[in-house]
């Protein structure tokens, strides 16, 4: 019976624990169990009912296998200072870096949510690892949850950020207005080079020969046509284009380009560039995936329970 | 609020088994068992896990001895770690069990 109790104690020890901590805890388990044995027979049982009587006493198997493994895996006072340590200095990185994101000029309902998220992930990555046994394929799909978490958090926080840059603009018209804006670029400098006419070629409206190429319309070119449904004085932006042919120097194409600018109520060239070239694309699909700060502390919350009630379970009480 | 369990806290019997001098694990379980005069049975196999604990804490150090034609045994004893621990929950213990005695002494007109 002794052989068999401690052949069903290393199956369920081996389900738990490394090989080397299998063995310790087996050859423990042993001595006890045969000390308890001799002991019993010397009381005056015959060798099965003191078998019998050692291995209850000595209690299930499997309770004791999962005692120990929480033995193995429970961290240390010491490790847990360090762990409330990181855990702080994650709060501390993530604060950091919803500061430098600020300077974006984000909206602050993301900051907390995005501190929470870094802070779970900084404890969940803390307790994975804490383990004497860690199981790499544990702590990879936690690594990825929380990775696809931070991801999907900062997502919200550069979408805002982007549509604030937009202002009224639709951010989903941002990479036109962008080509319009590099279109804008180029004429200003075919302007440079060769005055209005070689703008108006650059533009598409003269022939190099300088033959008219289209017809001569009152409207605003195309690249300045940045959805003037929701431009206020449309007929400014036509008047200013008009004044751009009879200007007489660049200081003149230079303001009246400007007077389209604002005209336009486009967001800025940077602005363009930073939505449409910044981390805004790389971000902006995960905006689907919302982690509102809830679900990431509703997971900590039940993982610490579960964590907590685990505990009580493993570490036993005396009859 | 006093951290020991009203049902007993195995690492403090633990701990008060080795101040009577190192010992391996059967040999605590007998201790606990006879100088409680057999009130208290402590689940033996959920004591290896405790020293186990204890030892990671730094409260207890083991050795393995061996024995001839015996598998090898671990042996503990108590750190100095580990003797202000026990006197530590000694101290909680008293406070606890003067808490409980002072509730559960009858009244004046209790029998």
């Amino acid at each position: 019976m002794l052989d068999a109790y401690l052949a069903e104690l290393e199956t369920e020890l081996r389900r738990r624990l490394p090989r080397a901590e299998v063995q310790i805890r087996l050859a423990e388990a042993e001595a006890h169990l045969r000390d308890g044995v001799e002991g019993r027979i010397e009381l005056g049982l015959d060798a099965p009912a003191a078998e019998h009587e050692a291995v209850a006493a000595f209690g299930d198997p499997r309770r004791f296998a999962r005692a120990s493994a929480w033995a193995a895996l429970a961290p240390s006072d010491a490790l847990r200072m360090r762990c409330v340590a990181l855990w702080g200095a994650g709060m501390f990185l993530s604060a950091a870096l919803v500061r430098i994101a600020t300077a974006h000029k984000l909206s602050n309902d993301d900051a907390l949510s995005f501190f929470g998220t870094m802070a779970c992930l900084v404890a969940l990555a803390v307790a994975a690892f804490a383990a004497r046994r860690p199981a790499p394929l544990r702590v990879a799909a936690l690594a990825l949850f929380q990775g696809v978490v931070v991801w999907a958090t900062l997502s919200r926080v550069y979408v805002r950020a982007a549509d604030a840059a937009c202002g009224p603009y639709p951010r989903a018209e941002a990479p036109r207005a962008l080509r319009d804006y590099e279109r804008l670029e180029r004429a200003w400098t075919a302007y440079r080079r060769g005055g209005v006419d070689a703008l108006r070629v650059a533009d598409g409206y003269l022939a190099a020969d300088g033959r008219r190429r289209r017809r001569d319309r009152t409207e605003a070119p195309p690249y300045f046509k940045l959805d003037l449904s929701v431009v206020p004085d449309r007929n400014a932006a036509q008047e200013s284009w008009a004044r751009l042919g009879t200007s007489t120097g660049p200081a003149d194409v230079r303001r009246e380009i400007a007077a389209l600018e604002r005209a336009q109520s486009a967001p800025t060239r940077d602005a363009l560039d930073w939505i449409v070239r910044g981390p805004v694309p790389f971000f902006s699909p995960g905006f689907v995936v919302l982690p509102p700060l809830g679900v990431d502390l509703l997971f900590g919350g039940l993982g610490a329970l579960a964590f907590a009630a685990r505990r009580r379970f493993d570490r036993g009480t005396y009859a | 609020m006093i951290p020991m369990a009203f049902r007993g806290d195995l690492e403090a019997l633990v701990l008060g088994a080795l101040d009577g001098g190192a010992a391996h694990g059967y040999e605590i379980a007998r201790r606990i068992k006879a100088v409680s005069e057999e009130a208290l049975a402590v689940g033996e196999g959920l004591l290896y896990p405790a020293l186990h604990g204890l030892e990671r804490d730094g409260l207890v150090v083991a050795e393995w001895v061996t024995q001839e034609g015996k598998p090898n045994r671990k042996v503990y004893r108590l750190t100095d770690a580990g003797r202000g621990a026990l006197a530590k929950k000694r101290r909680e213990w008293q406070r606890f069990a003067a808490g409980v005695s002072a509730v559960l002494k009858p009244g004046p007109s209790g029998a």
